[in-house]
């Protein structure tokens, strides 16, 4: 335990600080006030910081520039750990950038508007029909001092999510999913964190010279709109709506179905459930039992002509449930 | 108890006994005329003369980064403790608890170290801080908790993911984490 203490010791070591003139008597907010400003302030402010992100057994350490202005406006995460991957971020698109395969990732699916960290992805409305919100102390976290809150489930079978919001500036400094023990099985936390930071108009652009005579590779989906209809028993998911789907067209060798991949995304304001439907040729990527990744669960399943693997951040018993209630054909 | 039973009870005593001075000794707790008598029998006893040399590969290893790699000597310090006995104070045990304890923290600091320490510093943002922790502990974060329900759905069995699998990656990236989620998601 002391040896775990050092450590978070060493992690949480944040550098000096000079918060942004956003106040508010944090104690007086409605519930949906604190997500607005959260929110608000994940959308709007400019800062640069070191991150963690844990998930199951896996640390990740990144660098994060978020830059707001009248000129700029994106974010760029550098991976601190293993491979040199940059991920950039802009209105347009997401591009991640992978030198080892002299590689650039493309994806311009949808606008992203989800800042980091992404867990609040839903409308304050959205997230407190499916959560209660309980407001906890007061504590020094990445040297600020910040509020504590627990989004406890109103439905059976979700994580719950602890986090903690700078006082001054609304950010959420660190936030965590919950096992029903009360244990972290997922977090990402600010170590170092300053705001309005002073940087080159290159700052958010690939480090790599070479970058742009790398292969780029196309991971965008379309936007389908109506929205056609999952299948599935909805008080199995109780609280989730769908709320996407995109699509990759066919190539021709796809055995029948219309699309190379198609993904339904159901959410409850605060976790996301994926439903990817797939040729069967293109199986192999998990087999039908469930499997976990710290928060993150999922499953395959070979429904008539398709592989369904469903993946989202809820117990795997509520995914397996999920999964088996889904219902596929090619021609409804 | 019969006279073989006693015997063997007695030798068992007597092992766990040496055992708690070798501790002791490493931990400079023993007079310098009980390191002396100490030192004679180590070094005239076989098992007590390893224990003694693994205990001293133990600290070094905490003492030593480049030595907290897994290696052949890592994995033999691994096997090492595996095998040993871990030394619970009992209430006829003399020894200090405080040493005891800082003992127990060694053989487990030592070996997730030797293994890999990159399982410390994951160990180690899970930490529970601030006030919610006693609503937590009572179950308060799951809806109508109660300690056996919420055991029982922790105790849902699942395999951790084959992330070396291409294809699942790519579904994985698509979904994105709180790192980063590629779509945006909004419930209307």
């Amino acid at each position: 335990m002391r040896l775990r203490a050092l450590v978070f010791v060493a992690v949480v070591i944040g550098a000096g600080v000079s918060a942004p003139a956003i106040t508010a008597q944090t104690t007086e907010l409605k519930p949906e006030q604190v997500i607005d400003r959260l929110q608000s302030a994940a959308q709007r402010l400019s800062f640069s910081g070191t991150f963690v992100h844990q998930q199951g057994p896996v640390l990740q350490t990144s660098r994060i520039l978020q830059l707001r202005d009248a000129q700029r406006s994106g974010v760029k995460v550098q991976a601190l750990e293993g491979s040199r991957h940059e991920i950039i971020r802009t209105a347009q698109e997401i591009r991640v950038y992978m030198p080892e395969h002299r590689m650039v990732k493309r994806d311009r699916t949808d606008l992203a508007r989800s800042a980091f960290p992404a867990i609040f992805v839903g409308t304050a409305d959205g997230i407190l029909r499916n959560y209660e919100l309980v407001r906890g102390g007061s504590i020094r976290m990445a040297d600020l001092e910040a509020d504590e809150y627990l989004l406890k489930p109103r439905h059976d079978l979700r994580w719950p999510v602890r986090f903690w919001v700078d006082q001054q500036s609304g950010l959420v400094l660190k936030c965590q999913r919950l096992d029903f023990d009360g244990h972290a099985i997922e977090q990402a936390a600010f170590t170092e964190l300053r705001f309005d930071p002073k940087v080159r108009a290159s700052a958010l652009r690939p480090s790599f010279q070479s970058a742009k005579d790398w292969t780029v590779h196309d991971a965008s989906m379309s936007r389908l709109q109506p929205m056609p209809a999952l299948r599935y028993k909805p008080e199995v998911v109780k609280g989730f709506e769908l709320i996407g789907v995109y699509q990759q067209p066919a190539t021709g060798s796809e055995g029948g179905l219309p699309f190379a991949v198609r993904r339904y995304v159901l959410s409850d304001g605060i976790a996301t459930l994926s439903v990817f439907v797939q040729p069967r040729q293109a199986n192999g990527a998990v087999a039908e039992r469930v499997y976990r990744r710290g928060a993150l669960s999922m499953i395959s399943r070979e429904v008539q002509e398709a592989w369904v693997t469903v993946m989202g951040e809820v117990p795997p018993e509520t995914l397996r449930q999920f999964a088996q209630s889904i219902e596929w054909k090619v021609s409804p | 108890m019969d006279e073989q039973k006693l015997g063997q009870s007695q030798r068992a005593a007597t092992a766990q006994g040496d055992s708690e001075q070798l501790s002791a000794w490493i931990d400079n707790e023993l007079t310098p005329d009980q390191g002396s008598r100490l030192a004679q029998t180590v070094m005239s006893a076989q098992p007590l003369r390893r224990q003694w040399e693994e205990w001293h590969l133990i600290g070094d290893v905490m003492r030593s980064a480049p030595l907290a790699k897994p290696t052949q000597l890592g994995q033999r310090i691994s096997a090492a403790l595996s095998t040993e006995p871990i030394h619970l104070p009992t209430a006829q045990s003399r020894a200090p608890r405080r040493a005891i304890r800082q003992r127990q923290w060694i053989y487990g600091g030592a070996a997730a170290a030797a293994i890999a320490f990159v399982a410390l510093v994951t160990l180690a943002p899970q930490m529970q801080d601030g006030s919610l922790n006693s609503f937590l502990a009572m179950g308060g974060s799951a809806p109508g908790a109660s300690s056996q329900n919420v055991a029982q759905r922790a105790a849902e069995p699942a395999m951790p993911v084959p992330v070396q699998d291409a294809r699942l990656r790519e579904l994985m990236d698509a979904h994105g984490s709180m790192s980063i989620r590629p779509v945006s998601v909004e419930v209307r």
